[in-house]
């Protein structure tokens, strides 16, 4: 079935978005990630304008970390003390991200900046995450997760000043570090329509020092107010969320999300992190195909308003 | 539509017939079968029939125009092995759209090239020039065919004139194909009758093509009120989130 986008003004396959968003979903499903860094390359690829797939794509992330972050809430296992630090951060992140984007747009650099960005961050985390899993393999971890973190925080970390007492993760740190981790975040969601949490996720327990068993729920809980600042300043400035892609989307997501949880218990823990870290790397590979060879267009248009 | 369609043609048909004047003075009037083009939610694109009827000699060119818009062609050149944009004209008052027929083969026939350009005849006539004093005129022309070349592969221009079907000696009938992503606007249809070098006769017509029902309502919404409508979607967004959550854990 065709359906028209009235913000994108183009009309899509519902079926091959559906099924594309629902991929990705059951890609989160399985491995607990948000997706949203192969969905926007998926949308461009269909023909979606970069602008209106990151802006869309945004609004999709708002919805799976509602329903990502809820089961953490009421498990209590989100630090709100520490995600409204991070909230801050990213809030001020969404604003410089935007202002970033739309001089992107406008110097006309804005697909190679998505396409440069894409390439730095899913390599790193592509092979981080194969280095890790390699490493975990001879150490061989348990696999609780704890209430505390046993990572060495690092001393300039500890020099900084503002410091807050966050009770829930036991942590007297500078309020500079959540904010900071967030303000990433926001920027990231702005411009790359994406929650960032591969990203954010390792910084919180690394540099931060947030305990495990909280990550996810606070990391989540994060992400739902930096991709709803994203998405609505994208459609404040740019007017570059449609929502009738953006429903097809969270179906899609929901529903393949829902498939890929019953599918996690089959895969074990190393398998699937390995398997994620080939995805991404292909992801990635592609992408530097896709900048390097000499494409059969040199010329591209963009109508102005 | 099935059937309103051939009867607006055959209404059109007596209009034209009605009006044609009995005097020896030439003439030319067409009439469009829909005078609004509705994208809706399902549109997939549309063919507009025109029928027109000429009085006298002449050549028939028929065009449909779409608003003009400010177009920026942006080339890419390799720096360190990556090919990314590094040189761009930008060209004003670029039709969005354009489609046009002809009852010859060849446009330069009809006329000298500054007065096919003038009026708009034929895809030469769409060279603009860009914004700014540019004097090399290969990178222009390098520019402009790569517009020519974005237009047509998005079917917003043709790769050659389109044929008038001539019903009778002086019926004629025309179809342009609208594509589904075609732009919103006011067009212009315009009719010339050519003869002996110079236009004899010029009538014109305005179209619309307009969002309608809930593309049009949501388009308008986020264009007129950005904040709010970005608002409504991440309330849509976090409901459905809620949704997905209780139906997750009803299972």
């Amino acid at each position: 079935m065709q359906v028209y986008l009235p913000i994108a003004e183009m009309a899509v396959s519902a079926e091959t978005v559906f099924v594309l968003s629902a991929f990705v979903g059951l890609l989160s499903g399985i491995f607990g990630v948000g997706g949203g860094f192969l969905t926007t390359p998926f949308l461009i690829f269909f023909g979606v304008a970069p602008p209106v797939a990151v802006g869309t794509q945004a609004c999709q992330l708002v919805a799976s970390s509602v329903a990502g972050s809820l089961g953490h809430f009421r498990r209590g296992n989100v630090d709100l003390k520490m995600g409204f630090v991070m909230v801050i951060g990213g809030a001020i992140g969404s604003v410089v991200g935007i202002f970033i984007f739309k001089l992107l747009r406008h110097i006309g650099q804005i697909d190679f900046a998505i396409s440069f960005m894409y390439i730095i961050l899913l390599g790193g985390i592509g092979a981080l995450m194969l280095v890790e899993t390699v490493m975990s393999v001879s150490k061989k971890k348990d696999g609780v997760r704890r209430e505390f973190n046993e990572t060495k925080i690092s001393p300039f970390i500890l020099s900084l000043p503002y410091k807050m007492r966050f009770p829930r993760s036991k942590l007297y740190v500078s309020a500079l570090v959540p904010g900071g981790i967030g303000f990433i975040g926001g920027v990231l969601a702005s411009v790359l329509g994406i929650g960032g949490g591969f990203l954010i996720v390792p910084a919180m327990i690394y540099i931060l020092g947030i305990p495990p068993l909280l990550v996810a729920g606070t990391a989540l809980f994060q992400v739902v107010f930096t991709t709803a600042a994203a998405t609505i300043m994208h459609a404040w400035m740019n007017h570059t969320v449609d929502i009738v892609l953006g429903l097809v989307l969270i179906l899609g997501g929901v529903i393949g999300a829902q498939i890929g949880v019953s599918f996690a218990r089959y895969f074990k823990g190393q398998t699937a992190r390995v398997t994620l870290a080939i995805i991404i790397m292909a992801v990635c590979i592609k992408m530097v195909i896709d900048l390097f060879v000499a494409p059969s267009e040199l010329f591209s248009a963009e109508i102005l308003r | 539509m099935s059937i309103v369609k051939p009867f607006l043609i055959f209404m059109g048909f007596v209009l034209i017939f009605l009006a044609s004047p009995p005097a020896l003075a030439k003439s030319l009037q067409f009439d469009i079968a829909d005078d609004y083009v509705e994208i809706t939610t399902g549109f997939t694109g549309t063919t507009l029939s025109m029928i027109g009827h000429r009085h006298g000699a002449g050549d028939i060119v028929m065009i449909l125009e779409g608003p003009a818009r400010s177009t920026v062609v942006r080339r890419k050149s390799q720096v360190l092995g990556a090919w990314l944009n590094r040189d761009s004209l930008r060209f004003e008052n670029v039709p969005s759209y354009y489609d046009f027929a002809m009852s010859v083969d060849d446009a330069s026939s009809l006329m000298g090239d500054k007065k096919l350009k003038d009026h708009h005849i034929g895809l030469e006539a769409l060279r603009h020039s860009p914004e700014g004093d540019e004097q090399d005129s290969e990178r222009v022309k390098s520019f402009q065919d790569a517009l020519l070349r974005y237009k047509q592969s998005h079917e917003l221009f043709p790769k050659k004139a389109g044929t008038i079907e001539f019903l009778s000696d002086d019926f004629f009938r025309v179809d342009f194909h609208l594509p589904a992503h075609v732009p919103a606007g006011d067009y212009i249809v315009r009719a010339f009758l050519i003869s002996g070098g110079k236009v004899v006769v010029e009538d014109t017509q305005s179209l619309r093509v307009g969002l309608t029902g809930f593309s049009s309502q949501i388009y308008e919404f986020s264009h007129e009120r950005g904040f709010f409508y970005g608002l409504v979607c991440v309330l849509i967004a976090c409901f459905a989130g809620w949704l997905s959550n209780v139906i997750v854990r009803r299972n």
